[in-house]
């Protein structure tokens, strides 16, 4: 009989979706847990979006605020938690950036402020080797990339805005921005499988 | 828009860079495509990692005061949402499941877009569960890596796994690969066994005894990865369900029903 047993590790922290469960039943202390363990990541993917701290205080509370009253919207089989708490987080940045975008005009974003820093915002040292290998892989990945499709990919993810307004932006034609988005996506999504493999060969 | 120029366009829709006509032909094409959606899924990890290369800042200390106050503000204006009720009570797990009600999706999410959901789940482990095993963990990755080419063979099934009353969140999928009688098994938003205990996976054909696919008990963060080999053929399957057994597996299911999927 096949058989893959281990005892887990002993009395364990409540899992995330445990921690939700008891969200859903409106446990306040099971919400103030989930905060604590991600709210760095929702505030650091809002301040690196909207580019302004008061903005992305206000959607943080929001997202946890979502988590409050639609938490039952969640579906595990979708991907992990945190995966499901940065989309939303993402969806309403673009929200506000769009909103923004329709006040104001764009302005030109210059491949300089496309650099990623690798770091991860100090000597953390909660930071176990699957999770930094995971930032590195990917920050790597899309270093890697030429920067033409990184600018492209980057701005579309982190900015909002569509082919033709990265084509506005840049003064590049559109189909050379649909071709640096598809060839840059690809070729991130080899490099972060390729990546992942060598690394753990090393281990 | 055929396959080919739809293929094109991925990136971008994954990207949610998309607009217009080109929007709207590549949904009307995915509606009706599973090997585009396949492909969408692998672009959509990618993108579902991006805010990995963000610099992480903490939030300033106040502003969780600040969240819970908004919280309870609404809690005291009572547009709270209601609780739900709690689970029923756990039912006893007897015989052939044939009549009860089972809410059951046919896979039309293809194997590798499940593989790909199952690698990005592996990715937003909580770090509190990494402990001493990252060696285990890494090699785990690896070997999910291993399976891809064979999870992405012809002659594959997959059947989706659906939490009963007793475990609403829990989630499963199960790639089969008929000719080799081998599977993986992924179960998201499972409780861990107590000591002692483990889950088995069972497989009924048309007869009202299950047969014993073997147990697993490997559970971090609700997440399980489970590759085996059949002991029996997985071929004119109808049924299959988790339960909870002692350590090593019973004969016959003991335990209430966790999981149930339903064949073809
Ligand atoms: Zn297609």
């Amino acid at each position: 009989m096949a058989d893959s047993d281990s005892s887990g590790p002993g009395p364990a922290a409540p899992t995330e979706v445990e921690l939700l469960g008891l969200v859903i039943r409106g446990d306040r202390e099971a919400l103030s847990a989930l905060y604590d363990r991600f709210s760095r990541q929702v505030y650091s993917l809002a301040l690196r979006m909207v580019e302004n701290q008061s903005l992305a205080e206000e959607v943080t509370q929001d997202v946890f605020m979502t988590v409050w009253t639609r938490g039952s919207t969640y579906r595990s089989d979708r991907g992990g938690f945190s995966s499901w708490l940065l989309s939303v987080a993402h969806n309403r940045c673009i929200d506000e950036l769009r909103k923004r975008r329709r006040r104001a005009k764009l302005a030109t974003i210059s491949i300089d402020e496309m650099r990623v820093d690798p770091s991860t915002g100090g000597d953390e040292v909660l930071v176990a080797v699957l999770q930094r290998l995971d930032r590195e892989t990917i920050v790597e990945a899309l270093n890697q990339l030429p920067p033409p499709q990184k600018q492209v990919i980057v701005m579309a993810y982190f900015q909002g805005l569509t082919q033709s307004e990265i084509s506005d932006v840049l003064g590049s034609p559109l189909g050379t921005v649909k071709t640096r988005m598809r060839l840059g996506l690809h070729k991130m999504r080899d490099l972060m499988a390729v990546e992942r493999l060598a690394d753990q060969n090393e281990l | 828009m055929n396959c080919e120029a739809v293929e094109e366009f991925l990136p971008a829709h994954a990207l949610g860079a998309l607009e217009g006509e080109d929007a709207a032909a590549v949904e009307k094409h995915l509606k009706g495509c599973p090997t585009c959606r396949l492909a969408l899924d692998g672009h959509r990890l990618v993108v579902l990692n991006l805010p990995e290369t963000v610099p992480q800042i903490d939030p300033p200390a106040d502003l969780k005061g600040r969240l819970m106050a908004r919280i309870d503000a609404l809690s005291a204006s009572a547009v709270a949402a209601k609780p739900l009720e709690a689970p029923g009570v756990a039912r006893r797990w007897f015989g052939f499941p044939g009549q009860r009600r089972v809410q059951v999706l046919i896979a039309s999410l293809s194997t590798v877009s499940l593989f790909l959901v199952g690698w990005a789940v592996f990715q937003t482990l909580e770090v509190n569960d990494l402990r001493d095993d990252n060696v285990e963990m890494a090699s785990e990755i690896r070997k999910q890596w291993d399976t891809l080419a064979f999870a992405t063979a012809d002659g594959v099934q997959t059947v989706q796994l659906v939490g009963t009353e007793v475990a609403p969140m829990t989630k499963g999928s199960l790639l089969m690969d008929l000719e080799e009688n081998k599977a993986i098994l992924m179960v998201t938003g499972l409780t861990p066994p107590p000591k002692g205990m483990t889950y088995q996976l069972w497989l009924w054909k048309h007869e009202t005894t299950p047969a014993s696919l073997g147990t697993f008990g490997n559970v971090r963060n609700g997440y399980v990865m489970w590759r085996f080999q059949s002991p029996i053929s997985l071929v004119a399957n109808r049924f299959w369900g988790v339960t909870m057994e002692p350590r090593g597996g019973s004969e016959q299911p003991t335990g209430e029903l966790v999981l149930a999927g339903e064949g073809e």
